[in-house]
C-alpha cells in the first residue's frame, strides 16, 4: 500500500537564544516491509543539517539556528510503500547490536507480577512469539477493564503500553525496543504519532506489536524511529527546551493511485 | 586571537581593580569634606554626593537612614551588596582573574590573589575609625602593584590591549563622576576668584584624582575652576584627564588592529571619542553645559564599551 | 601490626640497601639532621612560589588547597619499569579492543567469555556509543593506572581509570620541585624525564584529529569550570600545551560542527580533552538540565566532526565488577596472559564466596561499586567492629553493589615524617597516552598515606605525593 504523510507542526521562538540545536528522528528507513518513496523534511537550518546514523540504527539529523527569530517550523512530506507481513519486520540491514535492546531504562522497569506471570509460562513450554502475544492481549485487556484512562490522550496511552511491553519482554530476556510512527487515518479517529513495540526473535527478527491497538503492525503502519524508550526515539529533541506552538497537523492517507503511477511513470519515463 | 569569554574576562579583570581604587578615592574625598562639615542631623552633604558619584545612592539608602562616615565607609568597602564596594570590586576581579589564569602572569596573579586574601582577613571595625586613611593608602597601592605586575610582565598581545582598554574606560568614567559630582562649584561666576570654600573643594577634587600637586606644576597658578576642569578633562599629560584615556584606549583599539590585521567596527567610535576631546575646549565644554558635557561623555565612554564587547565577542 | 611483613621499597630484609637506591641512600645519609625538614620548607614554598598550585586559595574555598609533598622520591629501576611498562601497555590496548567490541558486535559476550547482563545492564554502558567509530578506534586516550606492589615482582593493578584520570598535573609539579631542591642528585643519577608529558599529549590530540579535518587541527581543553577542584590541573594543562581552556558556554555547535567563541568571531573546534563528565557533555542527548556542556556536541561527535577525548563511555571498561574480567579481556582480544597481576576479587553474589567474606570482613576491603577516591570504603584490618557489621548489613542488602579483595600489603617508601624518616604506604598512577601510539610516561604520581600503617593513599583520606623517579641504564 502507498502511505502518503504529511506532518506539519511548531515550536515557539525564543528570541534570547544564541544557537538552538535539534536532533531529529523523523526520517524513516527501508525495511523488508516498507519501502521510503520519497521523504522531505523542511526547517529552518536544514540544509546544513549533518546526517548520521544513530546508536539504534535510525537516520538522524543534528539541526541549528544562529539567533532564530522566527518559529521553528517543521514540515514533513513523503511516500512510503508498505506490505502487510504480519507484523514481522525481519533483520534489517545494518541495524544496531539486538543484545542492546535488553537494557533497561528508566522508562522502561519492569512489572514485577507480570514478568513472573511470563516467566511461568515460559517454564510450562511457551515459545517466545506465544509469549509476546500473551503479554499484548493481557495489556490490551488491562486498559479495558481500566476506567483511568479516560482523561490521557491516545498518544500517552500508545507510549505507556509500549513502555510496558519492552519492560516485560525485557524481564524475559527478549530484546524489545520502542517505536514510533505513523498509522493511516482509520475509525479511530484523527492521525497522529503512534508508538508501538517491537520484539526480537531469533527465527524471525524484529516482530512489532501494537499492544495499544492488541494487533501486528499492518500495512497501514509506516515505521519512522526504534530505540531504548520514548526518549531515544522523540522525533525532535530540542535545546533549548521550546513549547509546542499549537496543534499539529497530520494527515496520513492511501495515497491515490493515480498519482503515483503518474509520478511514478514520469520519474521511470528515462527507463 | 582568544577566546571572547577570556578577552571579557581580562577587560573586566582591569576595570575591577580599577574601580576599587577610585571606590577608595572617592572615599577618601568624602571623609576629608565631611572632616569639616558641620550639620544638624550628622548627615554629611559631602558623603551624600560621593554616594551619587559613585552612583550608589539607593542602594545605600535601602540599608541605612543616616550618612556619617562609618556607614558610608563600611558600605564602600565592605558590603557585598554594594556591587561596587572595595570587596565586590576585588572579588570580582580575582574571580576574572582565576577564569583567565593561563592568559596573564603569576605576578599579576599574586597580586590579585594576595590583596584578596589579605583584605578577606580584615576585620571592617578595626579600620573604620582613624586607620581609614591608610588602609584607603592600601587599597590605592594594591592597585598600583597589580597594574605594576601587567605592565611589567604581560606579553603585549590581544590580551593586554583587552586588559589596558578595560582600565583606562573604567578610569575615564571614574574621573567624568568624580567631576560631574562638584560641577556646580567649577561653574564660571561673576567673580573669578573662588572662595575659601570654594578652593576646599576644587582641592578635594585634585586629591581624589592625585592632581593636586601636578596642577601647580602645569599651570603655575593657583586653583581655578577653569583649569581644574581643563586639567581633568583635557590635559594629555594628565595620566586621570578624560583626553589620555581616551587617547589610550584607542592606542589599544590600534594594536588590535595591527594584531588581527583588521580594524573592528568599534575602533572608528574610539577614534570618534579621542577627537571629540583633543578638539575641544573649556570655553566650548561652559558653553554647552558642563554637567550635559560630562553626562554625554559618559554615555559615549558607556556606549564604546559596549561596542568593544558586541566587536570582540565578550559575552 | 609488625612493619616486617611489607616489602620496603629502600632496604632488604637484612636491612641493606637495594640497588636503585643505593646512590639516594648514600646521599640520605650524608644529609645533617635538619636538611631534610629544610628541604620540606622550602618545596612547601616552591608550590606557592612557582604557582603551579596557583597559590592556596581562600580558605572559604576550601575546594582547593595543597596536596602534601614528600622530598624523598621513589626509586624504580629500569628493569623493573620495562616490565611494568610492557604490562600496562598490554593492558591498554586489550581494554581499548574490549570497548570497540562492546559498542559494535560484543563477540567477548557472544563467546560467553563475559556476561551479557554486566555489560548491558550497567549504568557505566553509554547505549548512545553503540556503532559509533572513533578515530583510529580509540575510546580511551587518556590512563591512570592504579599499581601497587607487594613484593620484589609483584605488581597488582587495582584500578584502569579510562575516563578522565586526575593528577597528572602532581606529576609534573613534583617533578618540577625536586628539580630546583636537590639538583645535585639529578646530576648523580639518570632519572627518566616526564616533562615531556604536555608535548605528547599534544601530539595524541593531534593525531585523534576526525578523518574530515584538514591542516592544522585546533585543540581544545574543556572544563567544568573555575569552582571545580581540579581546575588549576585543566588550566595548567591547556597552557602547557598551548590549547585554549573553554567552559561550555565557549563552545557552540553550527551545521553539526564545534565552534569557540572568539574575538575574531567563530573558530572551528577538532580535538576537545573534555574534563567533564559524560552525563553533562551535552544536554541534547544526556542530562537535558546540564549546564556544563555544549547542546549538540555529541550529535557532531557522532557525525565525525569532532574528537572528544575520552570518548563516552569508556566506563564500562574501568567498572570494578567489570574489572575481575581484565585478565580474561586480555587473553580474548591478544592472545596472551597477562603481565599485570589483577587483585583477586570475590563476588558476593556467589553464597559460597559472601558467606567467607562476611566471615572474614577483618582481612578485607570493601569497595562500592561505582564509588571512588576512597569513599564508600571498608578496610578491614583498620576499621572498628561497629564499621564492619554496617558493611555487612549493606553487602546482605546489596551483594551486586560491592566488591571485596584481601587487604594488599602495599608496599612502604621512606618519608619525611617531620621527625624523622619512616616508611609510609604507598602506590603508583602511572599516566599512559594513546594516540598512534601508546605514551606511557616514565614513572607517574606516587601517592603516599601520610598516617602510619595507613593504606589509604588518596588525597582526600591524608595520602600525599612524592616524586617518582625510573632510573635509566
Amino acid at each position: 500500500m502507498r502511505i502518503a504523510i504529511r506532518h506539519e507542526f511548531r515550536f515557539a521562538c525564543d528570541e534570547n537564544t544564541a544557537h538552538a540545536v535539534q536532533h531529529v528522528l523523523m526520517t524513516p528507513i527501508d525495511t523488508p516491509n516498507q519501502k521510503v518513496v520519497e521523504w522531505t523534511i523542511k526547517m529552518p537550518g536544514i540544509e546544513h543539517a549533518a546526517r548520521f546514523t544513530d546508536a539504534f540504527g535510525n537516520k538522524a539529523l543534528l539541526v541549528s539556528q544562529t539567533r532564530p527569530e522566527e518559529d521553528l517550523f517543521i514540515s514533513v512530506t513523503g511516500v512510503v510503500e508498505t506490505s502487510d507481513t504480519h507484523g514481522v519486520v525481519g533483520r534489517i540491514a545494518g541495524d544496531s547490536n539486538f543484545a542492546l535492546f535488553k537494557r533497561f531504562t528508566p522508562q522502561t522497569r519492569p512489572n514485577g507480577t507480570l514478568v513472573n506471570r511470563l516467566k511461568a509460562q515460559a517454564k510450562a513450554g511457551a515459545s517466545s512469539v506465544d509469549l509476546l502475544h500473551w503479554l499484548m492481549n493481557r495489556l490490551h485487556e488491562a486498559r479495558d477493564g481500566s476506567q483511568d484512562d479516560g482523561e490521557d490522550t491516545p498518544e500517552i496511552v500508545a507510549e505507556d503500553h509500549a513502555h510496558v511491553f519492552v519492560a516485560a519482554a525485557r524481564g524475559i530476556d527478549i530484546p524489545a525496543r520502542f517505536v514510533t510512527g505513523y498509522v493511516l487515518d482509520g475509525d479511530t479517529g484523527p492521525a497522529r504519532l503512534h508508538a508501538w513495540a517491537e520484539a526480537w526473535d531469533e527465527k524471525l527478527g524484529w516482530i512489532g506489536f501494537d499492544p495499544s491497538a492488541n494487533l501486528c503492525p499492518t500495512e497501514a503502519y509506516v515505521r519512522i524511529a526504534v530505540g531504548l524508550d520514548a526518549d531515544t526515539t522523540q522525533p525532535v529533541r530540542l535545546v533549548p527546551n521550546l513549547p509546542r506552538e499549537a496543534d499539529d497537523v497530520i494527515r496520513v492517507t492511501q495515497a491515490m493511485m493515480s498519482q503515483q503511477q503518474q509520478a511514478g511513470s514520469q520519474s521511470q519515463s528515462g527507463a | 586571537m582568544m577566546l571572547g569569554h577570556s578577552a571579557a574576562n581580562l577587560f573586566w579583570m582591569s576595570r575591577y581593580v580599577e574601580r576599587a581604587e577610585n571606590m577608595a578615592r572617592l572615599l577618601e574625598v568624602g571623609y576629608r569634606m565631611s572632616l569639616t562639615e558641620r550639620s544638624e542631623d550628622g548627615t554629611s552633604e559631602h558623603l551624600v554626593s560621593m554616594l551619587q558619584a559613585a552612583e550608589a545612592e539607593d542602594t545605600f539608602f535601602a540599608k541605612h537612614e543616616t550618612v556619617d562616615v562609618p556607614s558610608v565607609a563600611h558600605f564602600m568597602l565592605f558590603d557585598t551588596d554594594n556591587p561596587s564596594s572595595v570587596k565586590s570590586c576585588l572579588f570580582n576581579s580575582r574571580t576574572n582573574a582565576k577564569s583567565v589564569r593561563t592568559e596573564i602572569t603569576t605576578d599579576m596573579w599574586e597580586s590579585l590573589n594576595g590583596t584578596w586574601l589579605e583584605f578577606s582577613q580584615i576585620q571592617p571595625r578595626s579600620v573604620l575609625g582613624n586607620k581609614l586613611p591608610s588602609f584607603l593608602q592600601w587599597v590605592k597601592q594594591s592597585s598600583n602593584q597589580f597594574r605594576g605586575a601587567l605592565l611589567g610582565t604581560l606579553m603585549r598581545t590581544d590580551g593586554f590591549a583587552f586588559a589596558q582598554a578595560g582600565g583606562f574606560i573604567e578610569r575615564a568614567d571614574n574621573t567624568a563622576r568624580i567631576l560631574d559630582v562638584k560641577y556646580y562649584v567649577l561653574l564660571p561666576r561673576s567673580s573669578m576668584v573662588g572662595g575659601d570654600v570654594d578652593i576646599q573643594q576644587w582641592t578635594m577634587i585634585l586629591r581624589a584624582a592625585s592632581a593636586h600637586r601636578a596642577y601647580r606644576h602645569i599651570y603655575h597658578d593657583r586653583y581655578k575652576a577653569h583649569n581644574i576642569a581643563d586639567f581633568l578633562i583635557f590635559r594629555k599629560e594628565m595620566p586621570r584627564s578624560l583626553a589620555f584615556c581616551a587617547t589610550s584606549v584607542t592606542a589599544m583599539m590600534g594594536m588590535l588592529e595591527q594584531i588581527y590585521g583588521e580594524p573592528s567596527s568599534c575602533h572608528d567610535e574610539a577614534i570618534k571619542m579621542a577627537q571629540f576631546l583633543t578638539a575641544g575646549n573649556m570655553d566650548k565644554v561652559f558653553d554647552e553645559g558642563l554637567h550635559e558635557y560630562l553626562t554625554n561623555f559618559m554615555s559615549a565612554n558607556n556606549q564604546l564599551s559596549n561596542a568593544i564587547s558586541d566587536a570582540y565577542n565578550f559575552y | 601490626m609488625s612493619e616486617k611483613k611489607y616489602f620496603d621499597e629502600m632496604l632488604n630484609a637484612d636491612g641493606s640497601v637495594r640497588e636503585p637506591y643505593r646512590i639516594l641512600g648514600e646521599w640520605l645519609e650524608g644529609q645533617p639532621k635538619q636538611a631534610l625538614k629544610q628541604l620540606s620548607q622550602d618545596a612547601e614554598t616552591i608550590f606557592r612560589r612557582l604557582g603551579i598550585t596557583f597559590a592556596v586559595y581562600g580558605s572559604n574555598e576550601s575546594t582547593e588547597r595543597l596536596i602534601p609533598f614528600d622530598v624523598i622520591p621513589r626509586v624504580i629501576s629500569a628493569h623493573e619499569w620495562r616490565r611494568l611498562e610492557k604490562g600496562i601497555e598490554q593492558r591498554v590496548k586489550a581494554l581499548n579492543m574490549f570497548l570497540w567490541d562492546l559498542y559494535h558486535n560484543q563477540d567477548i559476550i557472544r563467546a560467553g567469555r563475559i556476561p551479557e547482563k554486566l555489560i548491558i545492564q550497567n549504568e557505566a554502558f553509554c547505549p548512545q556509543m553503540m556503532g559509533l567509530n572513533p578515530p583510529k578506534g580509540i575510546y580511551s586516550h587518556i590512563i591512570g593506572v592504579d599499581i601497587v606492589r607487594t613484593g620484589p615482582d609483584d605488581f597488582y593493578v587495582l584500578e584502569d581509570n579510562l575516563r578522565t584520570p586526575s593528577g597528572v598535573s602532581y606529576m609534573l609539579e613534583d617533578r618540577e620541585a625536586m628539580m630546583h631542591l636537590v639538583p645535585d642528585l639529578f646530576h648523580k643519577l639518570k632519572v627518566a624525564s616526564v616533562e615531556t608529558y604536555p608535548e605528547n599529549l599534544r601530539r595524541t590530540m593531534q593525531e585523534m584529529a576526525p578523518e574530515s579535518c584538514t591542516g592544522h587541527p585546533n585543540l581544545v581543553v574543556l572544563t567544568p569550570g573555575i569552582y571545580n577542584s581540579a581546575y588549576f590541573e585543566h588550566s595548567f594543562l591547556a597552557d602547557q600545551m598551548g590549547a585554549s581552556l573553554c567552559e561550555g558556554q565557549d563552545l557552540f555547535v553550527e551545521n553539526g560542527k564545534v565552534y569557540m567563541r572568539t574575538t575574531l568571531g567563530p573558530q572551528r573546534v577538532d580535538v576537545i580533552y573534555r574534563r567533564i563528565d559524560d552525563d553533562y557533555i551535552d544536554p541534547l542527548t544526556f542530562k537535558p538540565d546540564s549546564m556544563l556542556g555544549v547542546p549538540g556536541l555529541f550529535d557532531a561527535y557522532r557525525a565525525g566532526n569532532v574528537t572528544l577525548i575520552n570518548a563516552p563511555g569508556t566506563g564500562i571498561a574501568d567498572d570494578k565488577a567489570v574489572y575481575t574480567y581484565v585478565p580474561e579481556i586480555i587473553e580474548f582480544y591478544l592472545g596472551e596472559k597477562p603481565i599485570l597481576k589483577n587483585v583477586p576479587t570475590y563476588n558476593c553474589t556467589s553464597d559460597s564466596e559472601r558467606a567467607y567474606v562476611l566471615d572474614n570482613l577483618e582481612h578485607l576491603v570493601v569497595k562500592e561499586v561505582h564509588g571512588s577516591g576512597g569513599y564508600g570504603m571498608l578496610v578491614g584490618p583498620t576499621s572498628t567492629k561497629k564499621q564492619r557489621a554496617e558493611f555487612a548489613e549493606k553487602i546482605k542488602a546489596r551483594p551486586d553493589n560491592y566488591i571485596v579483595q584481601p587487604t594488599l600489603a602495599l608496599s612502604t617508601c621512606p618519608t619525611f615524617t617531620g621527625k624523622g624518616i619512616s616508611g609510609r604506604h604507598v602506590d603508583l598512577r602511572p599516566y599512559v597516552l594513546v594516540g598512534d601510539k601508546i605514551r606511557i610516561t616514565p614513572g607517574g604520581l606516587t601517592r603516599v598515606a601520610l598516617k602510619q600503617g595507613s593504606l589509604v593513599v588518596n588525597s582526600s583520606q591524608g595520602g600525599g605525593t612524592k616524586d617518582t623517579w625510573v632510573l635509566e641504564e
